[in-house]
């Protein structure tokens, strides 16, 4: 346990306890009078207190106070935290320590209950709990023996949890006190030290064996003076709506079979009941994922999870060797994942919805370099615990494994229930370490960006042999939105990790919340629906004074919703392109006036509505939240400023409603007889959704009723002739330029990253063959025995398992250098094109 | 030679520290006090001791998170072992996959996940290891050296590095060593506002409340923070570990960036590693190639700067557990078969 006191130069200081924060000596009264004054009030008699946690004393010092306490038992197993509350909190818990009332018991509460008597007041000042293993004194049984030990009239007091920004969390709590025969009331106590640290609403929870009303709260007649707490207000925080104790109902009780508490505090939004508990794990839905599947596959099958493992082959049905249908995906049109991504729980409290889901991909990639002949084998030794349908399709993956090396496509597509629990297992696996979402390599995780929309399949990677050394491979990234191809998956939703927003930043936040610098733009606006008359292609003159315009959302680091409800869409450092209307017009930063219409790409309009979308629905969660705390706590906003701040945050969210569902409708959509582009040919590049880098060096532009061409020097469209063409804009010169050069340095990277690869795989293989000529040359040597044993890394295995594995390692090395050098190839053609057009015409 | 394999417990802390310490292909995740500081993060740190005829001549730190899941048993930066001796880094590397089995079969760990500081190809004796998905430490780096002279170190600076360090000291950039637990906080602002406006992930408050407590007692890190105009406008957090010294978080504000503080706190840094025996200094993780999303795609520019070489590691390695991965897969799909039917 790390004990930490924050000293801070106006005198005041907090404790934090492994790094959360117990209290703040600015507000500790807000929750040591909110816990102990409501109980000892309305307990029948006070004489007997028990305290069980609490060792700083302050919970300690307000029973002290209160008349008719004659014993008070107070049972931490910190020594150290009772250590600090006897010395350095004496002198805010009043000395209480030294009271002859005192009684302390240096124990775990949940050995020491039972020796301690009766109570007429028990205090569960408990931290709240971060390992499972915490949870016990919040379960079901624990307040089944608290009940046992209260005196008749007697009333518990629990510290609880945060109803907002763990809402499944809290009615498990309120729903594990009354599965113990208690009666329960809760109510809210806005303490802003709490609030700052993102941990929401904090709330209280009495219970008793009688029962409790709101009135009790409301008819509170206290003996001692509170410092800081209205008890005269502490009824409006104790009502919820029927929508916030409907909750109750779907959560489990938290007992010490699943001790659900801490995968609840975790993962707050899981409440869509995908997940169950079962055998004291938590496991998967698959009848509600089967259905998510179904609706999601980018495949288009529909079906559930059963029909994907148990459909028959296509060649042959009567055949028991397990083999592909010919409608197995090919690595053009993967999986949709998002379903299966959004199913693996948070299980640390440092970590967050989004790097879970971006630890699952890289786990899906790294599960290419797994033993699947191994892993089915271990299966099929648990055989006797598995369904025997299951083991039947185990054994004939088995089967089909033994003379067969499938694609990890085909073996995803085959058994994709075992995919899906592998990588459910591995994804838990690597992220029970919570050091791992703050890994530094080089593989992306760990980069905010990354969390920011997934790719919604996976595309391409490889195995062993160097394949992580590069951010973009793996086939997650590396396109853009600017491009076609880019923004696969849908945005996954936002979740509240706390309840801090930065809306009120200033500048442009993106679905997840995290705000960037502010960004302008200025350019002539033509009002709603407006189609810009005076392109500078057409040498028209503007219609309308320039406006300047803020950046409002980020989509992605190309993509960025207006205050005006205009999209940009950032094509380099001096080119954009501008969407609104169901129009797209290229713009050079430098100047705003238009430089030329470009056409209305459906994909690209998809794209960017379904990103409003996500930011509307993330906006208006965080708002409904928002509204619900101030709906309680309003009132105080004269006393904290954090309040103050909430009530203009709202103001900021429902701004920002309007202005996305304006731009919603701004953005339009493409005429409905718009058709998508057609893919590069040989020789061309594409710049950006409708501009292409032609095998001739010049640029065609796509527009809407016609082609466009540029040499930098003249333009001149599809419908004449070359010999007619008019004198070009320098704006659009440069703004092809900008758009090259940073195209070149994009590429300069990849072609970087992919040597750097090729190298790597290319030592591995001048390894992999030493090695083999060593085991041909033991072979040999042994007299041709081929179960002669031989090293194999760390394994010993024989000398024919070792050559055909390292035939096997080299055939893959093979085949990810190849594809590595395809993809370097691609990269360095594209690299050769633009650096000859910004050699030669774009100079 | 008669290797074997045994835990080591705190008696040997000062023993481990040397040797881990020296070792080229380990780090600072290996010594006592980062496995102090993972206790206090709820980890369990098992050590052993790989002993050659009675001497210690390596071994592993370990870390196991404990779960109702399962994860991996992880040795960071380890395991410590004389790599260039092949066939005496086999058998200890054998050894210690046992030792580790042992823990997983109580632990139920599905696999061993290394990281040794070994340039690539991997060797021979990891060809039954995986390509793990993650790697805790930055597989491209910068090392500046630093058994050399002071003008020495600044002499491999690129020039721009040199004039901004100067531009620095003659603006008066003050820089405050420190390793009192109430500078973290100001080092921590200036962390969190960079992670905001550098789109990374930041690791919350209580980590560094739970590292400082750990480690700088332990005189194993130093916070070195910029005070410009009375304001702290930019700090950096620095592990010191044998051989080596690492830079391992920073932060900056936005503010007074012209006078180029973070060119003055690495120099005193540098500095102060030299005077604590370090003779390289790890700006740890750079991105070599200029790829636009990369991890350190923003920091990349400035660390070059500071004249540092690049190394590259093989990067995180992984031998599953099978029977235990098979273990917990056949729990989870028993359980989806059982939820499928009720």
């Amino acid at each position: 346990m790390t004990l930490h006191i924050d000293e801070r130069t106006d005198g005041n200081f907090a404790l934090f306890i492994d790094g959360d924060l117990q209290f703040d000596t600015a507000d500790e009264a807000l929750y040591h009078e909110g816990l102990t004054l409501p109980a000892l009030c309305m307990a029948g008699s006070c004489a007997r207190v028990l305290i069980c946690g609490g060792g700083d004393g302050l919970a300690l010092r307000e029973c002290l106070r209160f008349p008719g306490v004659e014993r008070v038992d107070l049972v931490d197993y910190s020594p150290e935290v009772v250590e600090l509350g006897r010395t350095r909190f004496a002198g805010i818990n009043r000395g209480a320590f030294e009271d002859h009332r005192v009684a302390v018991h240096i124990a775990d509460a949940w050995e020491q209950l039972d020796t301690l008597g009766n109570f007429d007041v028990v205090l569960c000042d408990f931290t709240v709990p971060r390992k499972p293993d915490d949870a016990r004194v919040f379960t079901r049984e624990w307040y089944s023996r608290i009940s046992a030990s209260l005196n008749p009239n007697g009333i518990v007091a629990v510290n609880a949890v945060s109803p907002q920004a763990t809402p499944e969390a809290f009615w498990c709590l309120r729903k594990s006190i009354r599965a113990a025969g208690l009666n329960a009331l809760a109510y809210r106590v806005c303490i802003p030290s709490f609030r700052a640290q993102g941990y929401g609403a904090w709330t209280f929870m009495l219970a008793a064996r009688r029962p409790l009303r709101l009135a009790d709260l409301k008819q509170l007649e206290c003996p001692v003076e509170t410092r800081q707490l209205d008890l005269a207000r502490l009824y409006r925080g104790a009502s919820f709506t029927r929508a916030e104790s409907s909750i109750e109902r779907h959560v489990p009780v938290n007992s010490l079979e699943n001790l659900c508490l801490v995968p609840l505090l975790l993962n707050p939004a899981m409440d869509d009941g995908r997940w169950t508990m079962g055998g004291g794990r938590w496991t998967i839905d698959d009848r509600r994922w089967a259905t998510d599947y179904s609706r999601n596959s980018t495949s288009g099958r529909a079906g559930s999870l059963s029909s994907i493992v148990h459909r028959p082959s296509s060649a042959d049905p009567s055949s028991t060797v397990f083999r592909p249908s010919s409608a197995h995906p090919s690595s053009e049109s993967p999986f949709d994942l998002a379903p299966l991504l959004n199913a693996i729980p948070v299980t640390h409290p440092y970590h967050t919805r989004e790097m879970v889901e971006a630890m699952a991909e890289q786990v899906i990639g790294a599960i290419r370099s797994l033993d699947i002949k191994r892993l089915v084998n271990a299966l099929l030794r648990r055989a006797g615990e598995l369904p025997k349908d299951l083991v039947r399709e185990l054994r004939k993956l088995r089967d089909f494994l033994r003379d067969h090396t499938p694609s990890f496509d085909a073996w995803r597509e085959w058994s994709y229930r075992l995919f899906a629990a592998l990588v459910i297992t591995m994804t838990l696996a690597n992220t029970i370490a919570p050091d791992n979402a703050f890994a530094k390599g080089a593989h992306g995780l760990g980069h905010a960006s990354m969390s920011r929309g997934y790719s919604g399949g996976f595309g391409g990677g490889r195995g062993e042999g160097g394949s992580f050394s590069s951010a973009r491979s793996g086939g997650f990234g590396g396109t853009s939105f600017s491009r076609s191809g880019g923004f696969g998956g849908p945005a996954p939703r936002i979740t509240s990790s706390g309840f801090r927003s930065r809306y009120s930043r200033g500048g442009p936040v993106d679905v997840y919340g995290y705000s960037y610098a502010p960004r302008y733009y200025i350019y002539c606006g033509g009002g709603y629906y407006h189609v810009h008359p005076a392109y500078q292609v057409s040498g028209g003159q503007p219609a309308a004074r320039p406006e300047k315009h803020q950046a409002l959302f980020v989509a992605d680091d190309d993509m960025m919703v207006l205050d005006s409800g205009d999209v940009v869409i950032t094509l380099s450092d001096g080119a954009y392109l501008l969407v609104t209307g169901g129009t797209v017009a290229l713009f050079n930063e430098k100047n705003p006036e238009p430089i030329l219409p470009v056409y209305p790409d459906p994909g690209l309009f998809r794209n960017i509505q379904d990103q409003v979308q996500s930011q509307q629905a993330a906006v208006q969660h965080d708002s409904a939240l928002r509204r619900d705390w101030l709906g309680w706590v309003g009132w105080t906003s004269a006393l904290f400023p954090i309040v103050a701040e909430d009530k203009r945050e709202v103001r900021n969210l429902d701004d920002m409603t309007r202005k996305l569902d304006a731009a919603a409708r701004r953005i339009g959509s493409a005429p409905a007889n718009a058709v998508p582009a057609s893919p590069v040919t040989a020789g061309q590049v594409e710049l950006f959704v409708g501009g292409y880098l032609l095998s001739d060096d010049t640029i065609g532009i796509r527009q809407p009723d016609s082609w466009l061409y540029t040499d930098g020097r003249s333009i001149w469209t599809d419908k004449e002739e070359k010999s007619k063409s008019r004198p070009c804009p320098p704006l659009l010169t440069e703004a092809v330029q900008s758009i090259l050069k940073k195209l070149q340095k994009e590429l300069t990277a990849d072609v970087a990253s992919d040597k750097n690869d090729l190298r790597e795989l290319y030592t591995d293989n001048l390894q992999l063959q030493q090695d083999l000529v060593q085991y041909q040359g033991i072979y040999m040597s042994s007299g041709y025995q081929s179960d002669y044993e031989v090293d194999y890394g760390t394994d010993s295995i024989s000398v024919s398992q070792a050559i055909s594995r390292t035939q096997a390692d080299i055939q893959q090395n093979q085949i990810d250098y190849q594809q590595t050098q395809l993809s370097h190839d691609k990269a360095h053609i594209d690299l050769d094109r633009i650096n000859s057009a910004l050699h030669g015409l774009w100079r | 030679m008669t290797l074997d394999i045994r835990t080591i417990d705190a008696a040997w802390d000062e023993q481990w520290d040397a040797l881990a310490g020296e070792t080229e292909a380990s780090g600072f995740m290996q010594s006592s006090a980062w496995s102090a500081f993972k206790r206090s993060e709820g980890y369990e740190t098992p050590r052993f001791g790989l002993f050659e005829n009675g001497t210690l001549i390596g071994g592993a730190s370990l870390l196991v998170y404990p779960h109702e899941s399962q994860g991996f048993v992880l040795c960071p930066e380890g395991p410590v072992l004389p790599w260039d001796r092949k066939d005496t880094a086999r058998e200890g590397l054998r050894l210690l996959i046992s030792a580790a089995q042992d823990l997983a079969g109580s632990l139920r760990e599905v696999g061993l996940r290394i990281e040794p500081h070994l340039p690539p190809p991997a060797p021979s004796v990891l060809r039954n290891w995986g390509r793990s998905p993650v790697d805790l430490t930055p597989v491209h780096t910068l090392m500046a050296d630093l058994s050399c002279s002071e003008e020495d170190i600044l002499a491999r600076m690129r020039p721009k590095g040199r004039y901004n360090l100067k531009l620095a000291q003659r603006h008066g950039v003050n820089v405050v060593q420190s390793d009192e637990m109430r500078d973290l906080s100001r080092f921590y602002e200036l962390f969190e506002e960079t992670a905001w406006r550098n789109d990374f992930f930041a690791e919350p408050y209580g980590f560094f409340l739970n590292l400082g407590t750990a480690l700088f007692p332990a005189q194993c890190a130093a916070l070195f923070l910029a005070e410009y105009d009375g304001e702290t406008i930019a700090a950096i957090l620095v592990v010191f570990f044998g051989r080596r010294a690492t830079y391992l978080y920073g932060g900056s504000s936005v503010a007074c960036r012209n006078v180029m503080p973070n060119y003055a706190l690495h120099w005193a840094a540098m500095v102060e590693a030299r005077k604590r025996g370090c003779r390289e200094y790890d700006l740890y993780g750079y991105d070599p190639f200029g790829l636009p999303d990369h991890l350190y795609a923003g920091i990349s520019r400035f660390k070059r700067q500071l004249g540092g070489a690049r190394r590259d590691w093989i990067g995180a390695r992984d031998l599953i557990f099978y029977d235990r991965l098979a273990e917990q897969v056949a729990g989870r799909l028993t359980l989806t078969h059982s939820e499928r039917r009720t």
